[in-house]
């Protein structure tokens, strides 16, 4: 192959990364208007970036540059529910730093666009880095001692992984010579190389015991990076979780299972066991969250038919789910302040019923009970792991699908303590109200999570039935 | 308009709850007159349903002897090969369902009335009753079971707050440990809904149903379904359907409650306002009766059979340990919420003795104790609404200074302790009878658990008539002076709460064919189909 057929096939294969390329060169534009008096339209300019990525995003599926891009209808999936989620944090009022935080909320869009679609080892790296700087700078961008000193928590353990990671690719490029995972050849080099790169993935994913990071920042963080941290990265991470492990050869299948199976138990139960403890309402969503990523581990990694459309469906209801619930605490963070405790919420139920009523919604969808669109999304969460069970008869499956069930009544216990303030404490002669719009866009993220559930097929659509890229034969 | 008659009975409240949803905090009025409105018009509905249900109907078997049967498809979702399901807005009545359907329509009319008063943030308080209604009544007609498990957890949510927001001073404890309790219970509940769905198919196809009749068809199950009958699977050492059934009882039992998993009962009757106590006691635990009947029974009857005499003591001990308890509080209210425990017992004997009379007595058990511990709870309420206390030690020679309140009390005490022409007695007796007569019949149950069985009704004649001594009768006197002023006879507004109940009870009790002749065919149907596909099955 000659220079010129490869850098027309390279020019060829650009097509595909219209929405990237987009993105990026808005962010620079984005910049430069923070400097001028457009700076006060970031916003505008946001969605219009946003808007135009969702258009050019194709629906295509196959492999480009030289194997480097490798699309398949999960990663297209991804992205639309990366787009989608950027167009939700607008909807948080952001006073500072506008174009600033744009700027690094659209870096992180990038890197996680470009996280589902890789299975080169120095990609992979390249765009978790990217992710992670972006995410570090936006942990501190309010610039107080709280975030600064979360940010700096942040990037030591975001360190930490990385490094672990590169050292795995190390490992791995070591003894393969090759950077490419399909064509990897298992020995005891490269695999110890995948599991530290497996840290560094799970590191983004907050699995525990990779999950250290994750209340303090959130507690710390602004609220709308802190939603997007939840949703964006976290779900690109299961992607390249799903693509890594679909794209090594299937040696060490059982030895995996226990891991992640066993991995996800304890993450969800450290979650809900975690979250009893907490005091701050945003630390408790967290360990919430942390939780959730206990119940879509598993989903990535189930190979019968359905195991990675339940991924998708858990994951779209997710996104509406964390965006509801961080919305709402955003809206009494203004009003209540910041550092907000659950005892803060008592008795505001009296004057602000109907954005009650919606977060005792969105509470009941997180903790999965119907009727939520959360109720769906682990009924196909636990359908999948039963009949991932069944399949291969490990009783890892079995203990997965128990303890998950038994933790709903735990989380019921922990979620339900923002109502229970809220609605069942006494006032404390405070005179709290919200304001409207807040109480209509918390209203809205609950009702499509009614919404979601009474038509449940509605996402069957969204789901296209992934027809994931065959790895081991191309 | 017939077609679509149930759909009307658990919809008219959900209208209900969106009219209240737009009207004023202040229009209380207009709140209270729409939900009582509403809920006289799904009770009429509830009689043209009476009258037009065929008592005797000429079906097979108690998979098609379903009325009144409105089946839609509701959900379907296509995710990859094995995750592809139906979900159906599929509701009927049978002579076990009508009953109770009637019933909760009845006994939510008398708590709307009974929660006339309420005066603490009228509007959330009709818009929760109105979900709860529709919830409850839904539960009783679907034959989905996931829209049946929507329903069972619907109920959850607003009984939580209406415990947690009106309740007495403890609310907020007492409704968070319901809310737990409840919920561990519809959990199994939900391992069992997975692993069924997962393991039915609709007849001739692959796709899988939470249809509740196909569940009960053992030839819709798929071959390497761990749940399919003689498919030998164990789940923790115990067969697979036996665990599911376990799983399934444990968390309608749960809701019933028996012993020992009752501690929630108290603390949420005592705690939440009369007119919740009234539709917990009188409707919530049949919900976990009629569980136990149309899925647990329904689905596994060969496991129904096998752990007949476990349930059946778990029965005994709930009627013996119950009343004891019951014996020993000084609250009113607590007392009539340990023998609601105890009466529960009744039905989980009648059930474990699975002839047509013991199932029979238990339905019937059900829509009694529905009336007379409603009407006991509103008697706690009528006391307590006049001094605000109701240790039964602070009252004494209530009798003289209120005749009328007397009357109501001792009367419904006797319906409960079993007083021969009332209805109590009778789902006692059919209980009994049944539990007495398996033995030779059909060989579930010794006779010892009749003889215990017994006791019950003794001990509860022991603490109705101690506390109508203690209450009642002697020297006038309470506790506090100035109670003394609020000490006036029952109103006009508690007499139609009253009236209407004491009729149904008086009704029930001297012309129990009234009840009977609606379920005596599902009953029989009932019974049959779970003693031979039960067998059938086990022989497998």
């Amino acid at each position: 192959m000659d220079l010129k057929e490869t850098l027309s096939g390279i020019l060829a294969d650009l097509e595909v990364l219209t929405s990237e390329l987009i993105l990026i060169s808005g962010s620079v534009l984005l910049l430069i208007a923070g400097l001028t008096r457009f700076g006060r339209q970031t916003k505008l300019l946001v969605g219009a970036l946003v808007v135009s990525a969702l258009f050019l995003l194709d629906n295509v599926s196959g492999r480009y540059f030289n194997d480097f891009l490798i699309l398949d209808p999960v990663a297209v999936f991804l992205k639309y529910i990366f787009l989608f989620t950027t167009a939700g944090i607008l909807l948080f009022d952001r006073k500072k730093h506008l174009s600033e935080f744009y700027f690094l909320v659209i870096a992180v869009l990038v890197g996680s666009m470009f996280m589902v679609s890789v299975t080169n080892l120095l990609l992979i790296y390249i765009s978790i880095e990217l992710t992670s700087y972006a995410a570090y700078l936006l942990t501190g961008i309010d610039n107080n001692q709280k975030s600064s000193e979360a940010a700096f928590k942040y990037l030591l353990f975001g360190g930490v992984s990385s490094a672990l990671m590169l050292y795995g690719i190390s490992l791995i490029y070591g003894s393969t010579l090759s950077l490419n995972l399909e064509e990897l050849q298992w020995e005891a080099t490269s695999a110890g190389g995948l599991i530290l790169l497996f840290a560094g993935l799970l590191f983004k994913t907050s699995v525990v015991p990779f999950h250290i990071w994750t209340p303090g920042t959130y507690q710390a963080a602004p609220t709308d990076a802190v939603t997007y941290f939840s949703i964006v990265p976290k779900l690109a991470g299961f992607g390249l979780i799903y693509h890594v492990i679909n794209a090594v050869d299937p040696v060490f299948q059982n030895e995996i299972t226990i891991l992640i199976g066993s991995l996800s138990i304890i993450t969800i139960l450290w979650g809900t066991f975690g979250a009893i403890l907490q005091k701050n309402a945003k630390r408790l969503i967290s360990y919430g969250a942390i939780a959730h990523s206990g119940f879509l581990l598993p989903l990535v990694f189930v190979d019968y038919g359905g195991g990675i459309d339940a991924f998708g469906y858990y994951a779209l209801i997710y996104a509406v789910m964390n965006l509801g619930i961080f919305y709402f605490l955003h809206v009494a963070e203004n009003e209540l302040g910041d550092n907000l405790k659950i005892t803060d919420f008592s008795g505001l139920g009296g004057q602000n019923g109907i954005i009650g009523a919606s977060v005792v919604v969105i509470l009941v969808s997180l903790i999965g009970l119907p009727p939520t669109a959360g109720f769906t999304a682990k009924l196909v969460m636990f359908t999948s792991v039963w009949m991932e069970f069944k399949t291969d008869q490990l009783m890892i499956w079995l203990a997965l699908f128990v303890m998950g069930l038994l933790s709903s009544v735990v989380s019921l216990y922990f979620y339900f303590r923002i109502p229970y303030y809220f609605f069942l404490k006494q006032d404390a002669g405070r005179k709290v109200k919200f304001p409207v719009k807040n109480v209509w866009v918390t209203t809205i993220f609950a009702l499509s999570l009614l919404y979601l559930f009474i038509q449940g097929d509605i996402l069957d659509n969204f789901v296209v039935m992934f027809d994931p890229i065959d790895h081991q034969n191309k | 308009m017939i077609d679509h008659l149930l759909s009307l009975i658990v919809f008219i409240p959900l209208l209900g709850a969106g009219v209240v949803l737009f009207l004023k905090p202040d229009q209380s009025a207009i709140i209270k007159g729409t939900t009582l409105f509403l809920n006289v018009v799904q009770l009429l509905a509830c009689i043209i349903l009476v009258i037009l249900f065929q008592k005797q109907t000429d079906a097979a078997s108690i998979t098609t002897n379903f009325q009144f049967v409105e089946k839609y498809e509701w959900i379907r979702l296509n995710l990859g090969e094995s995750l592809r399901f139906i979900i159906e807005y599929h509701i009927g009545v049978d002579g076990i369902s009508l009953p109770l359907v009637v019933l909760s329509s009845f006994l939510m009319l008398v708590a709307i009335i009974s929660s006339w008063n309420q005066s603490k943030q009228v509007k959330g308080y009709f818009v929760l009753y109105n979900i709860l209604n529709a919830s409850i009544v839904g539960c009783f007609v679907a034959l989905d079971f996931f829209l049946f498990y929507l329903f069972f957890e619907l109920m959850l949510l607003p009984m939580f707050f209406l415990i947690g927001i009106w309740g007495g001073p403890n609310r907020s404890y007492a409704s968070v440990k319901f809310f737990l309790y409840t919920l561990l219970g519809s959990i199994l509940i939900l391992i069992v809904m997975i692993g069924l769905y997962l393991g039915v198919t609709q007849p001739g196809s692959t796709i899988h149903t939470f249809n509740i009749i196909h569940m009960m068809g053992t030839e819709n199950f798929v071959q390497d379904s761990l749940l399919r009958p003689g498919a030998g699977g164990t789940i923790f050492g115990i067969a697979a359907r036996y665990a599911a059934f376990l799983a399934l009882f444990v968390g309608f039992a749960i809701k019933l409650p028996m012993v020992p998993v009752h501690t929630w009962l108290p603390d949420a009757h005592v705690e939440a306002p009369t007119a919740i106590s009234v539709i917990l006691a009188g409707l919530l635990l049949k919900v976990g009766g009629y569980g136990i009947v149309r899925i647990a029974y329904g689905i596994f009857p060969d496991a129904a059979l096998n752990y007949a005499y476990l349930i059946a003591v778990f029965g005994v001990i709930s009627i013996v340990y119950g009343g004891l308890n019951a014996l020993a509080q000084r609250d009113l209210k607590r007392m009539i919420a340990y023998s609601s425990v105890s009466h529960m017992g009744f039905v989980l004997v009648g059930l474990g003795a699975l002839t047509v009379e013991g199932v029979s007595g238990a339905v019937f058990h059900m829509v009694s104790h529905g009336l007379i511990s409603g009407a006991l709870f509103l008697i706690a309420g009528v006391i307590y609404d006049r001094t605000g206390d109701r240790l039964i030690d602070n009252y004494s020679g209530l009798a003289g200074k209120l005749p009328q309140y007397t009357f109501v009390v001792v009367f419904m005490f006797f319906a409960s302790l079993g007083l021969p022409g009332l209805s109590g007695f009778i789902g006692e007796i059919l209980v009994l009878m049944g539990a007495f007569d398996s033995a030779s019949s059909n060989g579930l149950l010794p006779p010892w658990i009749g003889v215990v069985s017994t006791t019950g009704i003794i001990i509860s004649a022991a603490y109705y008539l101690w506390a109508t001594q203690r209450m009642f009768f002697g020297e006038y006197w309470v506790r506090e002076a100035s109670w003394e002023s609020n000490m006036h006879d029952i109103s006009k507004r508690e007499w139609t709460m009253f009236i209407p109940i004491m009729l149904l009870v008086l009704i029930l009790g001297v012309y129990p064919r009234f009840l009977l002749d609606f379920t005596d065919n599902t009953v029989n149907q009932f019974v049959n189909y779970v003693l031979e596909v039960g067998a059938n099955l086990m022989g497998k």
